[in-house]
Formats: C-alpha cells, structure tokens, sequence
C-alpha cells in the first residue's frame, strides 16, 4: 500500500554498528508487521494543532486512502489469524480468540474475545477478558457488540468492571459470518441507542 | 504444467506472522505520542523524514530524534513481551 521505508532514511547513518543492529530488528519487524487493523491516530488526523495544513503530495494520498480501505476490509479478519495463540487460562477451549484495543477515548484499555465452538442452537459462547476500562457509576456498564460496516448492530451481553482485569462470559447467538468486527461501548441504563465506542477489533 | 510448491506462506506461517505483527502493534501503543506518530507516518503513511517533518511542522532533527528514540524504546518493549 505504501512504499518500504528506507533503514538508513529512517535512522540516519550516524549510528554505531550495534545500535545499528538492533534497530534494523525493529525495524523489519514494524515493516513486517504491517499496519494495525484500525488507521492509526498519526493517519487519521489533522497535523498537530497550530501546525501550517499541507496537502499530501497526490501519492501519498492515494497511498492513505487505499490503507484505509484495506485496514477496515482486515480489522475482522486479523483477529482470526491470531486465533489460539494466547497465554490466558480459560475454562473453555477457544476455537478464535480476537484482540481488541481501545479506541481514543480509552487508549489503555485492552480485551481479548475468545469464543468457544458454536452450539448446537446456533450459539457462540465466550469469555471476554477485559483490562483497562474504568470502573462505572451505577446508572451505566459496557456492551459488547458485533458490527456491519463498522457500526454496531448486535448486541452479545453487558458487563461490568472493577478496575483490573475483569472476566466475563457472553453469547452472540448470530452468524459470525454476517458481521465484520466486535466493539465495546459504555451505555447509561435507559438509553436506546449505542453509546460511546472504547473498544473495537 | 510441471507442479511445484507453492512459494505462499502456510496457515502456520501467516498465523505466526499475526502473532508477531500484534505484538508490534501492542507495543506501539506504549510508545509516546510523539514517537509513535513519527513511526506510523514513516512506516506506513509511506513518507521520507523530511516529509514527516513537513506534514507534522516540526525540525527535521526533532523528528529523527523521536524516530530513533521510538525504535529503542520499541525494542526494549518487544524484548519484554517475548
């Protein structure tokens, strides 16, 4: 999607040959890597405040847009590739386990998905683990919703935490496969439409 | 048509692969703000360090500056997780 940035461009020719060494690691591991499921901050804003607006050059452009586009296309499907890899202790054996991160209004918050195999009624139990949300008043708690396009569509169950790491099980009796990611967001007792988005695959 | 293996990585391979690039993307998320925006926009916003100086309005200096400091502190942090 956009060009390989150049090592020696990056951090310049002036390091010693260990130091060297060690951040060519890094750095092929961040090319490797890719970018993260979700457009990062850094692309998705304006420059900083006070900061002159320039255009991108046209390439640029072009390059960010179609990083869009593909990271909103593998947002779902990254969290299956990482599927069964997870060193958390867990009654049931997942048969996925999806990675969510907190969006801006909660950067520190953390949950991993693990969905055991579907029952027979069409069931997908799971256990969501869940760090880094606040702890809510009592006329709130968070939902865990399946998304299309983006937007959160059916909810899986509500919960609430204590601060920490906080386990819970829910159940999305729906077809996966209709869906195209999983958010969290923090409601208020009463309030019909979906509230503010913390977590997001 | 003579068969030959396929060159593309295995489910194994690409699983690994995921593995590996969510534990870059958790780090990244420990860096500073100011490192880690000058690591995304080189890495994949596609931009020299002189671009990524002109599109965050800062010195040229200041950005290979966090550029660097980014990479250690990120290597430090994938050096933990492992």
């Amino acid at each position: 999607v956009s060009r390989e940035p150049d090592f020696l461009d990056v951090v310049g020719k002036d390091v010693p040959a260990e130091e060297r060494d060690r951040l060519r690691r890094v750095h092929d591991l961040l090319v490797a890597a890719g970018p993260p499921p979700e457009l990062p901050p850094a692309l998705a804003t304006a420059p900083e405040s006070g900061a002159t607006v320039r255009f991108l050059p046209r390439r640029h452009r072009g390059a960010l847009l179609l990083l869009a586009a593909a990271l909103a296309a593998a947002a779902f499907g990254g969290g299956y590739l990482v599927g069964g890899r997870t060193n958390e202790k867990s009654t049931a054996e997942p048969v996925r386990v999806v990675p969510m991160h907190g969006t801006e209004l909660a950067p520190h918050a953390l949950a991993s998905l693990r969905l055991a195999a579907k029952d027979d009624s069409g069931n997908w139990p799971m256990e969501v683990v869940v760090r880094g949300l606040p702890k809510l008043p009592s006329d709130a708690y968070y939902e865990l919703y399946l998304t299309r396009k983006g937007r959160p569509v059916a909810p899986c169950g509500s919960f609430l935490v204590h601060g920490g790491t906080t386990r819970v099980r829910l159940n999305a009796p729906y077809e996966l496969k209709r869906f195209d990611g999983w958010v969290v967001t923090r409601q208020l007792r009463g309030q019909r439409d979906t509230g503010t988005l913390l977590l997001t695959t | 048509v003579p068969e030959t293996a396929s060159e593309e990585p295995g489910p194994a391979e690409r699983a690994e692969a995921a593995f590996e690039a969510w534990h870059v993307h958790r780090a990244l998320e420990e860096l500073p703000e100011t490192e880690r925006t000058v690591l995304e926009l080189a890495y994949w916003g596609g931009m020299s360090q002189s671009e990524v100086s002109d599109y965050l309005n800062v010195p040229l200096g200041t950005v290979k500056t966090r550029t660097r400091s980014g990479l250690h502190r990120l290597a430090d942090l994938l050096e933990e997780l492992r």
